[in-house]
């Protein structure tokens, strides 16, 4: 009863925030006309950033530095274009607190859906109060422990294992992204260089990876690597077959070097990735070049090594879907072990029926955890007994598997985390100076960016890790506990607000740039073409003001779910009776990072 | 299962090769489609401006230009015939048309500063007797 009066009284406070946020109670205060002379030139606006207050109708005298830009503000229908020598004029009512963004809506350059400046509305609560709702949520969901809830298995209803036994499942899944893909590539190497009319750029950066980022992880796991064209052509000629199963198949099969059977090298590959992902994500030759140089490693690792060894160590975004899909609510597993270990076969593992998992993975013994499983089914359609079952679990439910805790998996849901940060501030922020060494303009501006880069994502937020590794094993009083145990197993602490965070990320990014996907389906080449009349679609079909709220609350459940691993993690390293004393600097390290997230995004 | 196996093949195959041939012949039938229609894309000097930049058609021939901007918003002006297209934004196509009735070589430019070789994008529309 006490615990229920409570939980309304906090949901209350909640509530009462929220309104706060959304300007309830705020008094209409009559308004200055306000003046702002704004510069827009490639790819920034200047002032980047400006104050004005509630109430304010702030008309802006926009002039073009070199070509010609668009000045659209979002969450409103204000849009005009701003041709060079020619002063445009826009007025924009600033009628609720907060902080409105604008950006060029006109194409001016590869960096041209990063060209964004920011109107701040104060007084601005959002950073205060999206703090105040973090330290909330932090302090909620530090208290108890999870609950195991029932995984209903969806194997149990016929026409779920009807298909998942159909050897036939994993081609339909991959034929039409291997058709898309096949569109994304040749658009690349030969349709027109600009990225915000490239099929290319459009369909892998915007439509593929929103899809990714925002439905496949979070609900799937790692279920994009059951459909990925690009392992599939290497896979069927190392199989000698496309739908069926042989018996021998036709590639070499050596082992992977045992130096590499880890995660380093998709750590490796995922850092080059976001170290030149401004470069990468804007044109559509080096998109495309991208792609086909994954397919070729792909198609030569087939044919040289055993397995499907490109998907499992070396793919960059195998290294982020293995760690996000510890969170997933779906999971492939034995459905009872009794009947695995009397099982002589082990075909899930040794191949039978079907291929053995190409992952090298053990349902029947050893899988856990979801991190390399890439949902291929074979392990279901090769056990004899009919023992596997895809179940439907909470989220989360793997950062509670303590073993398998890795290092290689701890950096890199460090890097992501990290990545997220960095990208948020060079891709979303105003600021134009990063963006340009980012862009990989001058050799002297980007290494100094890569030194920044490299500085605060593999060192200092490493670094402040460690240091709230330390601080938790010191206030528990737990000096035994050696320090890089407890390195390793917080970083699994991490991943629901990375995963948070990266949603946010994601939604602000594809959100405003989804005109995009409908005009290139007419003209995937840039060459003129309109194959169903959509070539000049301006609308956006997401309510862009919805978009800083989705962000909060989606920070906001990551953090929860956060903070809720970490007290499991923390009683598993230090013991239960220490837990408390120990959740402390990593709750609050969480907390803290969330907030950083908010200030980026609403501040 | 072996009919399965080749139906897959055969759907592979078509995908990827049929999708490339399915684009190309697109794109040349497209060209050769409405002799008088002619597809002008507009690049800023330094990547190549005006494609093409030499447009030749017959005295008296009623010419339709089709103008693409390909990578900024660029302008079209032939002021010879009458044209002014305007500002034409990065992706967008806009048409013009109009009688080539005087013989002779005519100079069209850009009219919306696209770059800082802005200036020196020009191309030549020749009327043959």
């Amino acid at each position: 009863m006490r615990r229920l009066l409570a939980l309304l009284g906090l949901g209350a406070l909640a509530g009462g925030v929220v309104l706060l946020l959304a300007g309830v109670g705020a008094g209409a205060r009559a308004g200055r006309e306000v003046e702002v002379r704004l510069l827009a030139g490639r790819y920034e606006f200047s002032p980047p950033r400006l104050s004005v207050q509630a109430g304010d109708r702030v008309t802006f005298r926009i002039r073009s530095r070199d070509v010609t830009h668009g000045f659209a503000v979002e969450g409103t229908d204000i849009e005009t274009t701003v041709l060079p020598g020619r002063e445009a004029r826009v007025t924009v009512p600033a009628a609720r607190a907060g902080k409105l963004r604008f950006r060029c809506s006109v194409i001016c350059g590869p960096l041209h859906p990063f060209m964004v400046g920011e109107l701040v509305v104060e007084p601005n609560r959002w950073p205060l109060w999206g703090g105040a709702l973090m330290l909330l949520v932090g302090f909620l969901a530090s208290a108890g422990a999870a609950r195991g809830a029932p995984r209903p298995d969806l194997t149990r209803w016929r026409p779920v294992r009807w298909l998942l036994r159909r050897r036939a499942l994993q081609f339909a899944l991959i034929l039409p992204n291997l058709a898309v893909f096949t569109v994304i590539v040749l658009a690349g190497l030969i349709g027109t260089a600009t990225g915000a009319t490239n099929f290319a750029t459009i369909f892998v950066w915007i439509a593929w990876w929103g899809l990714l980022v925002l439905v496949l992880v979070p609900l799937g796991g790692r279920l994009w690597c059951a459909m990925c064209p690009i392992p599939a052509p290497g896979e069927w000629l190392a199989r000698g077959a496309i739908v069926g199963h042989r018996a021998r198949p036709l590639g070499l099969g050596r082992p992977w070097p045992r130096r590499l059977q880890n995660l380093w090298p998709a750590f490796g590959a995922l850092l080059l990735l976001v170290l030149f992902g401004l470069v990468v994500t804007t044109r559509p030759l080096v998109t495309a070049l991208l792609l086909l140089g994954f397919t070729v490693l792909a198609l030569a690792a087939h044919l040289v090594f055993d397995r499907r060894v490109f998907c499992r160590y070396v793919c960059p975004v195998g290294g982020l879907l293995g760690v996000y899909a510890l969170l997933a609510p779906l999971e492939l597993r034995a459905h009872d072990l009794a009947v695995c270990r009397e099982c002589r076969t082990k075909a899930c593992f040794r191949g039978g029926a079907a291929y053995p998992c190409p992952t090298f993975e053990f349902p029947g013994g050893g899988m856990a955890r979801n991190t390399y499983c890439v949902l291929c089914t074979e392990c279901l359609k090769a056990c004899p007994y009919d023992n596997v079952a895809l179940r439907v679990r909470p989220f989360g439910a793997d950062l509670a598997v303590a073993r398998g805790r890795r290092a290689d998996e701890a950096w890199l849901a460090l890097l992501l985390v990290g990545t997220a940060l960095a990208h948020s501030v060079i891709k979303l922020g105003p600021w134009g100076f990063i963006k340009s060494w980012a862009n990989l303009e001058a050799a002297g501006p980007f290494l100094l960016y890569t030194g920044l880069f490299l500085g605060a994502v593999l060192g200092a937020l490493p670094a402040l890790h460690l240091l709230v590794a330390w601080l938790s094993r010191t206030l528990a009083g737990a000096r035994q506990v050696p320090v890089r145990r407890l390195f390793v197993d917080y970083a699994y602490a991490l991943l629901p607000l990375g995963l948070g965070a990266w949603m946010a990320f994601t939604l602000a990014v594809v959100a405003p740039n989804l005109s995009y996907v409908p005009r290139v389906l007419s003209d995937p080449f840039g060459w003129g073409w309109d194959l169903f009349g959509t070539r000049a679609t301006t609308w956006t079909w997401v309510p862009l003001a919805a978009v800083p709220w989705a962000q909060l609350a989606l920070l906001l459940v990551g953090l929860w779910g956060s903070v809720h691993a970490a007290r499991t993690i923390v009683a598993q390293a230090l013991g239960e009776a220490r837990a408390r004393r120990g959740l402390v600097p990593v709750a609050g390290f969480l907390v803290a990072l969330a907030w950083a997230f908010a200030v980026l995004y609403f501040g | 299962m072996r009919r399965l196996e080749l139906l897959a093949l055969a759907a592979v195959l078509l995908v990827v090769a049929g999708i490339p041939a399915a684009v190309l012949s697109y794109q040349a039938l497209g060209r050769d489609a409405g002799r008088d229609d002619v597809l002008v894309v507009i690049r800023t000097a330094e990547r190549g401006g005006f494609t093409p930049a030499r447009i030749v058609v017959k005295r008296g021939q009623r010419v339709r230009l089709r103008l693409l901007a390909d990578d900024v918003t660029h302008g079209f002006q032939l002021l010879h015939f009458g044209v002014d297209a305007g500002a034409i934004k990065t992706g967008t196509l806009k048409t013009v048309e109009f009688t080539a009735d005087r013989t002779g070589e005519f100079p069209f430019y850009c009219s919306v500063r696209c770059s800082a070789l802005h200036m020196a994008l020009m191309g030549t529309l020749v009327v043959e007797p």
